[in-house]
């Protein structure tokens, strides 16, 4: 095999759409020279590659979901879409490299966790799950004086489409909003109807939507104030603290953020 | 009493959380609930920590009493009624507003909630059914609700309570009558252990209820998930249970020892005809579930003189005679300096260490299929403060070691250290397509430092280690901590001061 070899990169849009799009287009030129990239996210080029710009294309997009569906299976549709929302770097080439893998072996795939690809994706997963997991605790809702519910959130992936239908059932009856102020992405919920997911929506656009309720200050007082009595203070363990709850996610935290 | 009549919402809720702060509490309900489309709320089976207090314990119930003003004086309490405290007393409707807005901003899942003895217990018990009443129909509220049961309410106040809590547990306190005659003197056997009967007879009644109108043809949306319930599947197939439910047979090869006998003799209660008929009526605008996260209890570690194996016999007994989802272990601290019980020089309490290694012990029974005689005895009654329960039993079983990898059955994969749930599942999945080697084990999850002694894979160990108990233990322990076991082994717990941020890590 010749080394100098010329890889064939097909670059992406972030979202499972764009990685499916690049997904069938690499493919179709061969999988033993190409490999697929999300656009902007990790940037070492190398002399021998050929970049392909891609552009999402729905119709690909539905012969690969299909494909995975019929011949795969739809679970493991899901766990391409949700490391799909993963911030890791290298995510598109092993949602790649994993399906080709898959459609070689089948559905059982998912039991190679001697596999590194396979091992990768369950990691991936498994990363992406803990962070959704956590933000179902570690969101904060303020109410704006128009009885809205805002909350603001820096997860490191991109988990807003992971936690939206927790949030729906339980605030079924009041209109909610969650932004994402890393990637502007919103979730907006309408009390008794739904959620729709909105982008473009900065932190300043969001706080300049309407001023905290009348009572909004008196219930973070009183939050403040049992969250510190609840804590038996001799047995203090800061270290344990951040374990459980890293700092990253309490910039928006009342409390718990100050330090 | 110091009794303030005007006190505003955070004086009460700055007193009445600071007293419940030693109850220990745990939402993972094991039943997953929707929001019914009227009110707010749904709970979740997994259990979520809305936040981490700074001794690091996770916050996801609004815990606290609905009154301090307790007329029992209970030595190891600081709301005691000899006690000089500010007493405060919430309304129903105070604690109805907290929750929910506490609720709506996410910073709960919801409602723990305890009281003092206000009046008399059946008094007491009125104003917490009253308050879960008015948060489900007054304000629909669909999370999570553990409430506690007053020793010696009586039962009709304890079922109006029951159909809208999801969760109630009437604290045990301690394993012995004469401990209780001592430090808790108002409370006794009987009047902890008859609402906990009647608890569970309700929820075996009303799960039967629930299945005839399934039968029936009725739609009924709410699943009772046995998820998370106290003994694991194969703990189940091990224990024969008599037909008439309440009283089960030990196994085979469960010797009876003098502890054995003295936890039945504690804990064994004779039902009485009130606590057979559990359930008088359904009350409209419930969940018509009663207490469907099944019922908890809590013990004080330390201030009585019990060993663990007293201990571990008697949650292990609970869980199988009164059917409970959990025992709690609360370490005891001396808040009131008092001299008839052990003093905290510290002000730390009774050292995490111990607590853990209960909860450690706990887990075991419930999810991997060990027994307390298994764990412990009456010669070895307390556990190892170096090892973990499971290092420890499995270095006194040296004879079943090592294990091979690619063939051990999954419950056998369970009892080696360093191999948890998650990891023994994923082994025996992925060794169906493959010959599994320590590099794909340690990514699965195992803690290679401390199965690599205890396994082979492929016929081979992994640095060729002896099979033998000195070796491991050396090993296991660290040499710089040897000296200290040494120590331990003459002593007790309490020179452990060091290891106090130590915390769960399951093996
Ligand atoms: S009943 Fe006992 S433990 Fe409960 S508040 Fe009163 S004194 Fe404290």
């Amino acid at each position: 095999m010749n080394t100098l070899q010329t890889t064939h990169i097909f670059q992406c849009d972030d979202t499972l759409d764009g990685i499916l799009t690049a997904v069938y287009l690499a493919w179709q030129k061969g999988t033993s020279c190409t490999d697929i990239r999300v656009r902007n996210m990790n940037a070492n080029f190398s002399f021998f590659e050929e970049i392909h710009d891609v552009a999402t294309d729905l119709s690909l997009v539905e012969r690969v979901t299909h494909s995975i569906e019929t011949k795969l299976s739809a679970d493991i549709l899901f766990y391409i879409y949700r490391c799909a929302l993963s911030y890791a770097p290298d995510k598109a080439s092993v949602i790649y490299h994993y399906l080709q893998k898959a459609f070689r072996i089948g559905p059982s795939i998912v039991n190679y966790l001697h596999d590194e690809t396979v091992m990768r994706v369950f990691e991936l997963d498994r990363q992406i799950g803990t962070e959704a997991h956590k933000y179902l605790g570690f969101v904060r809702f303020e109410e704006l004086e128009n009885g809205v519910l805002a909350s603001r959130i820096n997860p490191k992936s991109n988990i807003i489409p992971l936690i939206a239908d927790h949030f729906a059932d339980r605030l079924h009856n009041e209109n909610w909003i969650i932004l994402d102020t890393v990637r502007q992405l919103a979730v907006v919920h309408q009390a008794g109807l739904g959620y729709v997911f909105t982008d473009h929506i900065t932190e300043e656009q969001l706080l300049a939507f309407s001023k905290k309720s009348m009572n909004e200050e008196s219930f973070q007082a009183l939050w403040e104030r049992f969250f510190h009595t609840i804590a038996i203070e001799p047995r203090r363990n800061d270290k344990l603290q951040r374990n459980m709850m890293p700092l990253r996610y309490r910039t928006y935290m009342g409390p718990e953020n100050e330090r | 009493m110091i009794i303030q009549d005007h006190m505003d919402l955070m004086e009460k809720l700055t007193i009445l959380s600071d007293a419940a702060k030693y109850d220990a509490a745990c939402t993972s309900s094991g039943v997953d609930k929707k929001n019914n489309g009227a009110g707010m709320g749904n709970s979740k089976a997994c259990g979520i920590c809305h936040s981490f207090a700074a001794d690091g314990r996770c916050i996801s119930l609004l815990k606290i009493l609905f009154t301090n003003e307790c007329i029992f004086n209970c030595q190891y309490c600081m709301n005691r009624s000899s006690n000089d405290v500010v007493r405060a007393t919430f309304t129903p409707e105070e604690v109805c507003t907290l929750t929910m807005e506490f609720y709506r901003r996410n910073y709960i899942e919801g409602l723990f909630l305890s009281s003092g003895i206000i009046q008399n217990p059946d008094y007491t018990m009125m104003q917490l059914a009253e308050t879960v009443m008015l948060l489900r129909t007054k304000y629909h509220f669909g999370g999570y609700i553990h409430l506690k049961g007053i020793p010696g309410a009586s039962a009709d106040i304890i079922e109006a309570a029951g159909w809208y809590a999801d969760r109630m547990s009437v604290n045990l306190e301690f394993p012995t009558a004469d401990g209780l005659k001592k430090l808790a003197p108002h409370k006794s056997r009987t009047t902890i252990l008859t609402p906990m009967r009647q608890i569970q007879n309700g929820i075996q009644q009303n799960k039967l209820q629930i299945y005839h109108k399934r039968d029936e043809g009725n739609h009924w949306s709410h699943d009772i998930s046995d998820a998370g319930s106290s003994f694991s599947l194969h703990q189940k197939r091990k224990t024969v249970i008599e037909k008439n439910g309440n009283q089960s047979a030990f196994p085979s090869n469960h010797h009876p020892t003098s502890i054995n006998s003295t936890v039945n003799d504690f804990i064994s209660l004779e039902d009485n005809q009130h606590s057979k008929n559990a359930l008088l009526s359904t009350p409209s605008g419930s969940k018509q579930m009663f207490v469907p996260a099944g019922q908890s209890t809590q013990m004080i570690i330390g201030a009585t003189p019990e060993s663990d194996y007293h201990i571990v016999t008697i949650a292990e007994a609970l869980y199988r005679q009164y059917s409970l989802k959990r025992v709690f272990y609360s370490a005891f601290v001396n808040v009131n300096q008092d001299n008839n019980l052990p003093a905290q020089p510290d002000g730390k309490g009774v050292p995490l260490l111990r607590e853990h290694r209960l909860y450690q012990a706990d887990w075991l029974m419930r999810y991997y299929g060990f027994q307390s005689n298994e764990l412990l005895s009456e010669e070895k009654p307390n556990f190892n403060v170096f090892l973990d329960p499971k290092c420890d039993w499995a270095i006194r079983h040296l004879e079943q070691f090592p294990v091979e990898i690619n063939r051990a059955g999954y419950y056998t994969l369970l009892r080696v250290p360093g191999i948890g749930v998650n990891s023994a599942k994923r082994i025996v999945k992925a060794r169906q397509s493959a010959k599994l080697d320590f590099q794909d084990i340690k990514k699965m999850g195992v803690v290679l430092k401390r199965a690599l002694f205890f396994i082979t894979c492929q016929g081979r160990m992994m640095y060729n280690t002896p099979v033998e108990e000195n070796f491991i233990t050396n090993n296991l322990i660290g040499i710089d901590q040897r000296k200290l076991f040494d120590i331990e082994h003459h002593h007790s717990y309490q020179q452990l001061s060091l290891f106090d941020d130590y915390h769960m890590q399951q093996g």
